[in-house]
């Protein structure tokens, strides 16, 4: 690699979305539906994204894109100035990882937790060697990162995954995450499945997390407060476009209450109660 | 009596242990309803049987059978990967055409083995008897194979295969080629099963291209009764309990033969047996439950929670 296109790759944002278009065929033959129309997105590194909108606004298809389980029709995705829009997910883990709402989708269960970690390391490097990881490693990374949930999981490394709640196989996965250390971090809804105390515990370590690795970070949440409260920048979409962008100074000035009401505005949709509460009090 | 039966069904338990090693890496690890087995097992016996006619000592045609075996087990994979093709239709094709290329591939229907040396007659040469010789080297095949399976389960490699046969999707978001240990486990799932054809066509002194037909069911039963047994997680347990219900699958048939039931049933005996023991895996004691009883009403909500569990998947 030359100096000039070294250079232009360190300086380059950690996600670039050109032109990024993603249809689904509807029902009918000639029915189309757009989830993403068009975006032009740049990502500046450790910057943490928080990405709000109703259902079906093309939140989670963005994700998608980003992750490698869907490819784009039309435009092109470059993560750290790579040209990644042709690679599979399984060729973008070293560099992107994803943790989904559904924790049953985001540990292997009937695999113990020390294995889930082992497969999380070695899918770090890229590598699945023939022959046994080093457990004593596996074991040290996985308890490092654990203690931080203060679940008590760190103690339980050899029990099956498929024995833990929904909110402790979140904390596994984020720690999962943690240990494998992604450029990009995506969080879809990560929290949403968890009972209110658990849900913060997650949010809270998941924060401290991506600052202390600096890891550019887009976060889907349905949680406005929590959109404002722990990001540097907030993107609205609507029907596959990006409708509100707000960093820095415009962010830092808007209010739940303000934000609560630039949304229904934008989306023409009313908020559910539980945040139009939330701004209020 | 009883004595007897255990060593027959250990004796030829043993020749399918193999088979019952790629069934369950086929099935329980991959989660890849494979029937290319039932032709990779004749393939195996056929090619095995071929190499001993044109002078390959007995070991090198075991494992020319493999290679037959792991042949096919490429192409089902191939069919599946790159035509996206389900595994079961993709199966079912390949063991039609497994039966053709095993006739093509030994020039004939049947071929005799007798006067060639064979694992078995190498045993024998030290003064053992057939059914000693036949438990010996069967399960020291299968012992060695098996060893080797759970080595590889528990290698890098392995566990990324397992975690492949769990969820695709969280297996490449990890970093994992899923086609790859797909079709690497299939290759190995084939092998094995080939390795069983070998030894039965060695053992039995001669290959016979219908030694194929219904060995699928063989490899089923024993999953069925191994799992139904012991149900563990840890994969050495999962392969040391297949093993045991292909010998307890064995050992079954040969005290129904011995019991008087005529051989045409035992195809019978083996749907029966494999539902038995679906039934009371499924429903344990309450598979026997009258109604009324606080048996019977747990049964009947397990089944009404599988009915609402239950999802379509289709064929083609």
């Amino acid at each position: 690699m030359s100096q000039a296109s070294f250079e232009a790759r360190v300086s380059a944002p950690a996600i670039r979305l050109i032109n990024a278009t993603k249809r689904f065929a509807g029902l009918g033959k000639r029915e189309v539906f757009t989830a993403l129309d068009g975006l032009n997105i740049n990502v500046q590194r450790g910057c943490c994204v928080a990405l709000i909108g109703s259902n079906g606004a093309g939140k989670s298809t963005l994700l998608s894109i980003l992750m490698g389980t869907l490819l784009l029709d039309e435009g092109s995705l470059q993560i750290d100035g790579a040209d990644v829009s042709d690679q599979p997910s399984w060729q973008r883990a070293a560099r992107v990882a994803l943790v989904r709402q559904n924790p049953e989708h985001n540990v292997l269960s009937s695999l113990s937790i020390e294995e889930n970690f082992a497969l999380a390391l070695m899918g770090r490097e890229g590598v699945f060697r023939l022959r046994r990881y080093d457990r004593t490693a596996v074991r040290d990374a996985a308890r490092e990162a654990l203690r931080k949930f203060g679940m008590g999981l760190e103690d339980r490394l050899s029990e099956s995954t498929g024995t833990l709640s929904g909110g402790q196989r979140q904390a596994v996965a984020m720690a999962m995450a943690a240990v494998r250390n992604p450029r990009v971090l995506l969080l879809d809804e990560h929290v949403s499945a968890l009972d209110p105390k658990r849900a913060k515990v997650v949010a809270e370590v998941t924060e401290q997390i991506i600052r202390a690795q600096s890891m550019t970070t887009i976060m889907v949440t349905h949680d406005l407060g929590h959109a404002l409260a722990h990001s540097d920048r907030v993107l609205m979409m609507h029907r596959g476009r990006v409708v509100m962008d707000l960093s820095g100074k415009q962010k830092s000035e808007l209010d739940l209450a303000g934000l609560a009401a630039s949304f229904e505005e934008l989306v023409g949709e009313a908020l559910p109660d539980r945040t139009i509460l939330a701004a209020a009090s | 009596m009883v004595t007897d039966v255990l060593l027959i069904g250990t004796q030829i338990g043993l020749l399918y242990g193999p088979l019952a090693l790629g069934i369950y890496l086929a099935i329980n690890v991959l989660s890849l309803p494979d029937l290319t087995l039932e032709g990779s097992f004749g393939l195996g016996g056929a090619a095995a049987a071929s190499s001993l006619l044109m002078g390959f000592d007995p070991v090198s045609s075991l494992l020319i059978g493999m290679c037959a075996g792991a042949l096919a087990g490429l192409i089902t994979a191939l069919l599946h990967v790159v035509l996206q093709m389900n595994v079961l239709l993709a199966g079912i094709l390949m063991t039609t055409a497994a039966w053709s290329v095993s006739i093509a591939v030994m020039g004939t229907g049947n071929v005799s083995l007798v006067r060639f040396e064979t694992l078995f007659t190498w045993l024998q040469a030290l003064g053992l008897g057939n059914q000693q010789a036949t438990i010996l080297m069967a399960g020291g095949v299968t012992l060695v194979l098996a060893l080797l399976l759970v080595w590889l389960l528990h290698t890098g490699y392995g566990l990324a295969t397992r975690a492949t046969g769990l969820n695709i999707q969280t297996a490449r978001g990890m970093g994992i080629r899923t086609e790859k240990h797909q079709i690497f486990g299939l290759m190995m799932a084939n092998a094995l099963a080939a390795a069983s054809g070998a030894l039965v066509a060695q053992s039995q002194g001669f290959m016979d291209v219908s030694i194929q037909g219904g060995v699928i069911v063989v490899g089923l039963a024993a999953l069925t009764i191994g799992t139904s047994v012991i149900r563990s997680d840890k994969v050495a347990v999962g392969i040391g309990a297949v093993i045991l219900g292909v010998i307890v699958y064995r050992c079954i048939v040969a005290l129904s033969l011995r019991l008087g039931i005529p051989p045409n049933s035992v195809r019978l005996i083996t749907a029966l047996l494999v539902f038995a023991f679906i039934a009371a895996r499924i429903h344990g004691k309450g598979t026997f439950a009258l109604s009324g009883f606080e048996s019977w009403r747990s049964r009947r909500r397990k089944h009404l929670q599988f009915l609402e569990n239950d999802r379509v998947s289709s064929l083609l």
